[in-house]
C-alpha cells in the first residue's frame, strides 16, 4: 500500500465540489493507498485538491515536494488516472515532515 | 471548556445563562429562542468548517504562541498570506451561511489591540501586551466567542464624552480599586452579543485630554454582573420564528443579530484590562480596529453578493428570462461588482505590513476604500437582484396560503414560471432573494464597520493629496 498524504486548499470559491471528487479517488484507490495527512510523515506521495487553478497551499510549497505532488484544480481528470500518478510516486527518505 | 463543535457551542451557551431581554421579556435559555437560533446556526458555521479537511487550511492557523493548531478567529496575522487567508475564509463562511456569522469582530479586536498594546507599553511601561499574550493563550485553547466592543451610545455627537449631560452614554471606568476597575456605560449595535462568551470593550473614538476615564480596553465574560444585553429587532424576523418559505434562509441569520449591551457598574480585575487612561493610543486603536473590520467586507459581503447573483439567475431561469440580454447583462454588472469588492480586500491584505509588534495590518487606504464600496455596490447588487427577480418579490403571498386547502390551489396555479419547476421552489428562491436584499441587510452594508462618512475621513487624512498636488504641478511645468 502506498502511504499518501492529502492536503485540501480551504475553499473559498471552489469551481467544483472537492468533496465528491475526493470521494472517487478514495474509492478508485481502495487497497492501493493509505490515506493520512500532511502532519503524518513519512509517506510516499502528496495529493493537493485545489477548488480553482490558484492552488495556494503550493504557494509556499518546499520544492522538493514536486517530486511527490500530485495537484488536482477539477473534476475533468479522471479519478483513475489521479491514482495511477499517485502509484508511480517514489518516497523520498528525507522528506520526514508536512510542508 | 474547549468548544470544537457546535454541539460543544451550544452547550457552552446555555451553561453561560447571561441577561438577555428580546421583544420585552427576559430569555431563559438564548439557545432555544427561536429569534436566536438562526444567528447561533450562523457562529456554528465557523466551528463546523474548522474541523472539516477540506476547509481547514482557512479556518484555522497555528498559533504564533503556542504552535499548536488554533481557529483562525483566534490568530494574530503573522504574514499578508495569513491577511489574505482571513479574506478567502470570510468568503467561504459566507457561501455556507448567506448571512453574517459575527466572529470577525471579535477576531478584528484581539489583531488591533495586539499591535498596539505593545506600542503603549513601549512608550508608557505599562504590561498590557503581557496580558493580553495570555489572554489569547486563552482564547485559543478554549476556543470561546468574543465580541468587538467599540461602539458607544455617544448621546450628542457635537459634544466629547466628559461634556454629555449624561457622562455614561460613552463607556467609562468609574472607580479604579486595588484588584481592578468599575466600568459603566453601554455598547450599541453588538453584532453576535447574545450568542458569544465575552466582550472586548474598547474605546469608540479618539480621546483627548480630560477624557482619560473613557480610554478603556477590558475583556469581559457575557455573563458577569451587571450586564444587561438587550436585541435589537430586525425586518421580518417573525418569519424566522416560523421556520418556513416566507423567511428565505430560515436556518441562518439575516445580519448578526445585535444587541445593545448595558454596562452597569461591572468590575473587571486588572489582568483582564489591555487600556486604561492611555488616551494618547485611543485614536491608534479604533483606526486600527476599523481597518482590520473594513479589510473583511469584500470578503464576507462579497460571498453574500455571490449567492444573491445565484439567486437572482434561478429566479430568472424559473421564469423563463435567464435567456434575454438584459438580464444576462444585469447578472454580468452583479458578479463585476461583487468581484470588485472582493479584489478589493485581497488587495488591501496583499499591500499589508509588518507592525513593531510582529503582526500584520492591511493598508489602511485601500481597506476603508473596500467598506466605501460597499456601502454603494452591496445596494447596486440589491437593485439589481429586485430588477431581475420583478415585483414579485414585493407582493408574493404567504407560505400558508400555498398550503391552504382552498386557495392553495389558486397560489399553486398563478404563481408557477417555467414548465419542470414547481411553484414551491420558486417562491424559495424569491423569499431568499427578498431576505438578502432589504431592509436590515442592506443597512448593515452601509453603516457596519463604521457609516461612509467615517471611511471618507480616513481618505482626508490617508489619500495623500499635497503628493498628488505636487505631481500634477511636475507634468504641467509648474514651478512655482
Amino acid at each position: 500500500m502506498k502511504r499518501v498524504a492529502l492536503k485540501f486548499c480551504g475553499g473559498c470559491d471552489c469551481t467544483y465540489d472537492r468533496a465528491m471528487q475526493w470521494e472517487r479517488i478514495r474509492a478508485e484507490a481502495v487497497d492501493k493507498i493509505q490515506w493520512v495527512f500532511l502532519d503524518d510523515a513519512p509517506y510516499d506521495a502528496v495529493l493537493m485538491i485545489h477548488g480553482c487553478p490558484v492552488a495556494c497551499p503550493e504557494k509556499h510549497l518546499d520544492p522538493l515536494y514536486a517530486k511527490v505532488l500530485v495537484s488536482v484544480n477539477d473534476d475533468r481528470t479522471e479519478s483513475r488516472h489521479i491514482v495511477a500518478k499517485l502509484m508511480e510516486k517514489v518516497f523520498i527518505p528525507h522528506l520526514v515532515c508536512g510542508p | 471548556m474547549k468548544i470544537v463543535t457546535k454541539e460543544d457551542y451550544i452547550k457552552s451557551l446555555r451553561d453561560l445563562k447571561a441577561n438577555i431581554y428580546y421583544n420585552g421579556r427576559k430569555v431563559e435559555d438564548a439557545t432555544a429562542m427561536p429569534g436566536f437560533i438562526p444567528h447561533i446556526n450562523s457562529a456554528a458555521k465557523t466551528y463546523e468548517l474548522a474541523i472539516m479537511p477540506e476547509y481547514e487550511d482557512l479556518m484555522t492557523a497555528k498559533s504564533h504562541l503556542t504552535g499548536k493548531k488554533i481557529s483562525r478567529f483566534t490568530h494574530i496575522h503573522q504574514s499578508v498570506d495569513d491577511l489574505i487567508k482571513k479574506v478567502q475564509m470570510l468568503r467561504l463562511i459566507s457561501h455556507e451561511t448567506a448571512s453574517c456569522y459575527q466572529r470577525c469582530v471579535g477576531f478584528d479586536a484581539l489583531n488591533a489591540l495586539y499591535m498596539t498594546t505593545y506600542e503603549i507599553d513601549e512608550k508608557h511601561g505599562t504590561s498590557y501586551f503581557k496580558r493580553l499574550e495570555e489572554y489569547l493563550k486563552k482564547i485559543q485553547e478554549e476556543n470561546f466567542m468574543l465580541v468587538g466592543g467599540m461602539t458607544d451610545p455617544k448621546g450628542d455627537r457635537s459634544k466629547r464624552p466628559s461634556e454629555q449631560a449624561d457622562p455614561d452614554l460613552f463607556t467609562r471606568v468609574v472607580e479604579k480599586r486595588k484588584d481592578g476597575v468599575v466600568i459603566r456605560g453601554a455598547k450599541a449595535h453588538q453584532t453576535g452579543a447574545v450568542n458569544s462568551h465575552e466582550i472586548m470593550i474598547m474605546p469608540t473614538q479618539a480621546m483627548g485630554p480630560g477624557d482619560e476615564a473613557y480610554a478603556i480596553v477590558a475583556a469581559i465574560p457575557l455573563n458577569a454582573k451587571g450586564i444587561t444585553m438587550i436585541f435589537g429587532r430586525q425586518t421580518n424576523e417573525e418569519r424566522k420564528i416560523e421556520c418556513g418559505i416566507d423567511a428565505g434562509n430560515c436556518e441562518f441569520g439575516m445580519v448578526g443579530g445585535e444587541a445593545l449591551v448595558v454596562l452597569e457598574d461591572v468590575f473587571v480585575p486588572w489582568e483582564r484590562v489591555f487600556m486604561c487612561g492611555e488616551a494618547d493610543f485611543t485614536g491608534t486603536l479604533v483606526e486600527r480596529f476599523a481597518t482590520m473590520h473594513r479589510q473583511n467586507y469584500g470578503g464576507c459581503k462579497g460571498g453574500v453578493a455571490d449567492i444573491i447573483v445565484g439567486a437572482s439567475a434561478l429566479a430568472a431561469q424559473y421564469q423563463g428570462t435567464l435567456g434575454a440580454s438584459h438580464v444576462k447583462d444585469k447578472l454580468v454588472e452583479m458578479t463585476h461588482l461583487a468581484e470588485t469588492v472582493y479584489s478589493g480586500s485581497v488587495a488591501c491584505s496583499a499591500l499589508g505590513t509588518r507592525t513593531k509588534s510582529g503582526a500584520y495590518y492591511p493598508d489602511p487606504l485601500l481597506a476603508n476604500c473596500t467598506k466605501h464600496n460597499i456601502t454603494r455596490h452591496i445596494y447596486e447588487i440589491s437593485r439589481l437582484a429586485h430588477d431581475v427577480g420583478g415585483g414579485i418579490l414585493a407582493t408574493l403571498p404567504f407560505d400558508q396560503d400555498l398550503r391552504h386547502p382552498e386557495i392553495g390551489k389558486y397560489v399553486e396555479k398563478y404563481m408557477k414560471g417555467v414548465a419542470g419547476v414547481s411553484t414551491e421552489t420558486r417562491m424559495k428562491i424569491l423569499r431568499l432573494l427578498e431576505n438578502m436584499t432589504g431592509g436590515t441587510a442592506l443597512i448593515e452594508s452601509m453603516h457596519g464597520a463604521g457609516s461612509p462618512q467615517s471611511q471618507r475621513v480616513m481618505y482626508q487624512r490617508l489619500g495623500k493629496l499635497p503628493e498628488k498636488m505636487k505631481m500634477a504641478k511636475k507634468l504641467a511645468k509648474i514651478a512655482e
